[in-house]
């Protein structure tokens, strides 16, 4: 196994530097010899302690139940307590501390999901949770890469079932979440059939995703690079994550339909967090200076070919570091030479440029008034009550039916014990059930 | 130190031949799908040497004057997705060969050319994009699934010259005619009321500069359908490379023009029932080996 930890150590980093340049955490540090509102002040500080747990819990990752312990703590910190209202975030957390590197990598994954899902617009809060999820699931995808796909399917579907569905933008938000779980399972899958081209191109996918992730979440202009358009790197992500797939479909036996569905899968989640991003797009994207324009052109122009040879280098092959400069190695023997297109379209692009440089501010890359609107419905549209099919509603109206007559049976059963408070003897019995769990490992 | 500078200036001049091909050749193309059709019906049309002439204006005009940003970087995007879907070579096959197996891969090329159609009318359904995009990944996967491991469009064409008859030939040309009824490129009618109600770009040459971009992504997408229905004809040396460009863009354009004469391209379930033949196709040739 050459790379876990250094997968971790990706992880850390992507921690801290958003510990670094978060701007709640700026606000934060600023506050400490200025006067800033006290609200975000505060909220500065719980993401601070937050990420600093979540790092905690990151390098103590063999030590499962104090990880389990500091994951709560870091989530609380968060998200201010929202994953745990439901009553099965606890014992779901309480499963991963007793089995890390089995099924309760599950519980994790649940947990994670729901405060990643409750975090709303709260970006940080969201790629912390993914973080965590991550670094502490990889055990379990170590092990059981088809399991971990498969449950991170359906509980995100179990998640979309049974959440409040406020608006389309909390549904589509879940793309950026699932994205990074698939290409994990891709790269475990691929490492344990043995391809090592194809667990690398996951591997560089992976590390682009979050790269991508985390500077949106420090410089909001940023969010503009995970448009699936094509010289973007949303685009070199969902194009990586396919060909990583279908490699694996098309190179070992059992996986030609799987591989299949997970490149397209892969590549229709890149397209949804596209939506997400133009629903998002906030007034600071369009101003009309030129010079925040540059920097995304460099960043979106250079951070594939970072980030692949980041990639390269942990896996082992540091030697081939100067390919990264002209051609991105897809998963599968397929390559994309998409530095090369960038310098290419940046020399036509200048050679087409209006000359004059008298009326400079008004040729920018800034957004007409038409296209403004058009944002503006499209804004709308993702603020909107979801249409849900008549189906799932049916579905849905079933379960809940199910739920409130067992509620009602489990009443009328309680009310004939002596106990007054259902929660405590949820709580005494689960201990119970835990301390007998224990009891027969030792 | 000589042969570095002499490959250097080889590569220039094979890229720049290639451009100059394509930009005498662009006209021919504009005129033969959008006059030809109208001639065949009935209707009167302008004489090629306008196109020419409309042309050789708006390229006096951009390199005189320039152009907006946005207007800027789709023409240098059109012109790219031209150069990497021509697939010929004059001077130096090498660069024919790397363009056609590291560029000319149909989910990029399409990409692009749907990120055209988008940047053109902002305001067209997000479904029929949609559609669309999906039938660009499954293209891309069939591909992949009956020829793996190869890159690009040069790639298939390789593999179609080595095994003659084997399922990828089908599988492409299934996919072809699925993308041609699933196309979401507007029209230069819907393109002109668009722009007129929108009120955006405001001056009447900078709509005639867009609506030639919007003809070079029209003739960019009949060459994607040309070089997925065609593979064999992709990548060819010499003059040979300039016919087969040619052919490809007219079976290309043929297939464009059937899909929107026979009104198919609003029906789902024939597409669907297209790309379910891909995936048959791809399936069956991958475990007959």
């Amino acid at each position: 196994m050459p790379f876990h930890d250094p997968f971790m150590a990706c992880l850390l980093v992507v921690l801290a530097v958003l510990l670094c340049g978060e701007g709640d955490i700026r606000v934060f540090v600023s506050g400490l010899w200025r006067s800033v509102p006290l609200v975000r002040w505060r909220r500065g500080g719980c993401h601070m302690a937050g990420m600093v747990v979540a790092m905690l819990a990151l390098l103590l990752s063999p030590h499962a139940g104090a990880v389990s312990c500091l994951v709560a703590i870091a989530l609380i910190l968060m998200g201010g307590g929202a994953a745990f209202q439901p009553v099965w975030g606890i014992p779901a957390l309480i499963g991963y501390g007793l089995l890390p590197a089995g099924i309760g990598g599950l519980g994790l994954m649940a947990v994670c999901f729901r405060a990643a899902g409750r975090a709303g617009s709260d970006g940080a809060a969201r790629l912390v949770a993914l973080l965590l999820m991550l670094g502490l699931g990889h055990g379990m995808a170590a092990l059981y890469p088809l399991w971990w796909v498969a449950g991170g399917a359906v509980l995100v579907g179990l998640c979309l079932m049974a959440g409040p569905w406020s608006d389309r933008l909390s549904l589509y938000r879940y793309c950026r979440l699932v994205r990074p779980v698939f290409l994990l399972g891709v790269m475990e899958v691929s490492r344990q059939q043995g391809m090592v081209l194809g667990a690398e191109g996951a591997f560089f996918a992976l590390l682009l995703d979050l790269a991508c992730q985390s500077l949106a979440v420090i410089w909001p202009r940023a969010a503009l690079l995970m448009l699936p358009a094509p010289p973007l790197p949303g685009f070199v992500v969902g194009w990586v994550g396919l060909h990583a797939a279908l490699g694996l479909s098309s190179s070992t036996e059992g996986w030609t339909v799987v591989g299949c569905l997970l490149g397209v899968a892969i590549m229709g989640l890149s397209c949804g967090d596209g939506l997400v991003v133009l629903g998002e797009a906030t007034p600071p994207l369009w101003d009309r200076r030129r010079q925040p324009w540059v920097w995304v052109l460099l960043l979106a122009m250079g951070l594939p070919s970072a980030c692949g040879i980041v990639a390269d280098w942990l896996a082992g092959h540091g030697a081939a570091w100067a390919g990264w400069f002209y051609r991105l190695s897809g998963g599968d023997g397929s390559m994309m030479a998409l530095p090369v297109f960038w310098a290419a379209l940046l020399l036509l692009w200048f050679c087409f440029l209006r000359r004059e440089r008298g009326n400079a501010p008004d040729a920018d890359l800034s957004l007409e008034e038409g296209e403004r609107n058009i944002l503006d419905a499209f804004h709308v549209y993702m603020q909107a009550q979801p249409v849900r099919p008549r189906s799932v509603r049916r579905l849905l109206m079933r379960g809940q039916r199910q739920a409130r007559s067992l509620r009602l049976s489990v009443m009328e059963l309680l009310s004939l014990t002596p106990v007054q408070e259902p929660e405590a003897v949820f709580w005494l019995v689960f201990l119970g059930g835990v301390l007998v769990v224990m009891g027969l490992a030792q | 130190m000589g042969a570095l500078l002499g490959s250097v200036v080889r590569v220039f001049l094979e890229l720049g031949l290639q451009l100059g091909v394509i930009l005498l050749l662009l006209p021919v193309m504009v005129w033969l799908k959008e006059d030809v059709p109208a001639l065949l019906v009935g209707r009167a049309v302008s004489p090629l040497r306008e196109r020419y002439a409309r042309f050789g204006t708006f390229w006096r005009l951009t390199l005189r004057h320039g152009l907006p940003m946005d207007d800027g970087l789709m023409l240098a995007l059109g012109l790219l997705v031209l150069l990497c879907l021509s697939g010929f070579s004059l001077v130096m096959p090498e660069i024919g060969s790397v363009m056609g197996a590291w560029l000319a891969d149909p989910l990029l090329m399409g990409g692009i050319l749907l990120v055209g159609a988008f940047w053109v009318v902002p305001g067209l359904s997000r479904g029929a994009h949609g559609r669309c995009c999906l039938v660009l990944c499954l293209t891309e996967c069939f591909i992949v699934l009956a020829a793996p491991g190869v890159t690009g469009l040069e790639g298939v064409q390789r593999l179609l010259l080595a095994a003659p008859g084997s399922s990828l030939a089908g599988t492409a040309l299934c996919c072809a005619v699925a993308l041609a009824l699933t196309t979401s490129l507007p029209d230069s009618q819907a393109l002109a009321d668009d722009m007129v109600t929108r009120g955006q770009p405001a001056g009447r040459s900078a709509r005639d500069q867009r609506q030639v971009i919007v003809g070079m992504y029209h003739v960019g997408w009949a060459l994607l359908l040309g070089d997925l229905l065609l593979p064999v004809l992709f990548g060819l040396e010499g003059l040979g490379g300039v016919v087969g460009l040619m052919v490809r863009f007219v079976g290309g354009s043929l297939l464009v023009a059937a899909g929107r004469l026979t009104g198919m391209n609003r029906n789902g379930r024939f597409v669907a029932l297209l790309l379910g033949l891909a995936g048959l196709m791809a399936l069956a040739g991958r475990f007959a080996v």
